[in-house]
């Protein structure tokens, strides 16, 4: 069951972000004021800086190829994790605003997935909120089909950032159909050197006994720090309980993807960062 | 769908027979301090592309990369990047590949569109190839969505044929023409 004081906070957390132009870019002489937002961390960046890249394009030469992509401290931004993991990932709580460059020209596309419109954020999202509905709910096949109409609302409302049109109908989705509990736990851990671990885990270890974030960290994250207390463990920006059910996480602490994002921070690693800014 | 130890299985016997037949995949192994554990395969073809000036559009010859041949003002080669992977998610095979002109710019999604556009069509593209995460290397490459699979392998697999991994890959590939001697990897699959 969610927690809908829970539910408001993860859906109204935000983080202050300062927006500059690469001043590699700038065609004339004069600098354009940087961009402030105030974004939610639950959204994806090309679904909030529609107003970034009019402010800034203006002051570059312009041309055919010009795509916006953004990077922190060198690193290129990927937009499609949602704000608040890069946050987590690469940014400083206690160095607001979050200074992000933006770029036009020379898109990185090694390292970065094209993001020409709001459609292939769309499809993104659609994919995973698949993925997630896979993992919760089914043994053997996806029926998606039936629940289209249902990604297509969840999606408009993430878009419009609107809570009660989202819970509406991301509840049916939050709610387990076969049992009390999810089959499977739908998660991603970002681990301090930016990989990505995803694999499926079950939200009950045996019949009476329901997994917790512990459990999972062990699993695949074991003999680290963070097993160790040594690392903070992150989800929406907060140190999380390790004696805390999967089961819990999943219905009240999942970004709009029905994904949990855990980030496992070192902060050792970040202090050399903030130490030595590139 | 397919378990994770019977793809392992098959991954290793698909590699031996590609290394009988010099058909140049390469095996991965994750390092063991990596989740998962799930060994994986690669290969890199050149692949000479007409491109027709009216239309834009691609259809592709695939020749050894050892043959110099002149190049017309309208053929391009392109280098691809196949990568074959098991899904965690739906425990089925997936299709991970990376196109790129001989500058080295990788094609675009639309571009690769087009190139599919005979299997694919217009109608469901979105829901069928797009760029998305490379779930080992966490880049981006483009992806044949796994969602369906294991509802088109029911259909097509009989149980008693043998190979679930080359049923899959005779599907897929033709899609993305990427040209691979099936009736000999059959022949030693048999005989392994």
């Amino acid at each position: 069951m969610e927690c809908r004081e829970v539910l408001l906070i993860v859906w109204k957390g935000e983080i202050p972000i300062q927006f500059v132009l690469d001043p590699d870019e700038l065609s004339g002489v004069e600098t354009p004021d940087p961009f402030f937002l105030l974004a939610p961390r639950i959204t994806y960046l090309p679904l909030v800086t529609e107003k970034v890249s009019r402010h800034f394009h203006q002051h570059i030469n312009k041309s055919e190829d010009d795509e916006i992509w953004f990077d922190y401290g060198g690193d290129p931004l990927k937009w499609h994790y949602p704000i608040g993991v890069l946050f987590d990932m690469y940014g400083d709580p206690e160095k607001l605003p979050w200074k992000i460059t933006v770029h036009f020209k020379e898109f990185p596309a090694d390292e970065l997935i094209r993001c020409s419109n709001r459609d292939v954020v769309q499809s993104y999202f659609f994919q995973r909120l698949k993925e997630a509905d896979f993992l919760k709910q089914h043994k053997t096949k996806v029926v998606a089909d039936l629940v289209k109409k249902d990604f297509k609302q969840v999606w408009t409302a993430l878009y419009h950032h609107k809570f009660e049109e989202f819970w509406l109908i991301n509840q049916k989705l939050m709610k387990p159909i076969e049992s009390d509990t999810f089959r499977l736990i739908p998660f991603k851990i970002y681990t301090p050197d930016h990989k990505v671990i995803q694999a499926s885990f079950p939200s009950m270890l045996t019949e009476n006994s329901p997994s917790t974030l512990g459990d999972l960290i062990h699993k695949f994250y074991p003999n680290t720090k963070a097993v160790t207390g040594d690392c903070e463990v992150k989800i929406h920006g907060v140190e999380v309980e390790m004696h805390l059910t999967l089961q819990w996480i999943a219905t009240n602490l999942s970004y709009p993807d029905n994904f949990i994002h855990i980030c496992i921070i070192d902060p050792y690693s970040k202090l050399s960062v903030s130490i030595f800014p590139m | 769908m397919i378990t994770e130890d019977d793809f392992t299985k098959e991954i290793n016997i698909f590699y031996a027979i590609s290394q009988k037949l010099n058909d140049q995949w390469q095996l991965h192994q994750p390092d063991k301090s990596s989740y998962p554990q799930t060994p994986w395969l690669s290969k890199r073809v050149i692949t000479k592309l007409q491109i027709e000036q009216t239309s834009q559009k691609f259809s592709p010859e695939v020749i050894p990369a050892d043959i110099c041949e002149i190049i017309t003002p309208l053929s391009k080669y392109i280098t691809g990047d196949y990568h074959i992977i098991y899904s965690h998610i739906y425990k089925v095979p997936m299709l991970f590949f990376n196109l790129s002109f001989s500058n080295g710019a990788k094609l675009k999604l639309d571009e690769v569109w087009e190139l599919t556009h005979d299997t694919i069509g217009d109608t469901d593209k979105w829901s069928f190839l797009t760029e998305d995460e490379h779930p080992i290397l966490s880049l981006p490459y483009f992806c044949l969505h796994p969602c369906n699979t294991g509802r088109f392998m029911e259909c097509l697999l009989d149980k008693t044929a043998g190979s679930y991994l080359l049923m899959w890959i005779s599907v897929v590939t033709p899609i993305i023409k990427l040209d691979i001697p099936l009736i000999e990897y059959y022949k030693y699959y048999q005989l392994s």
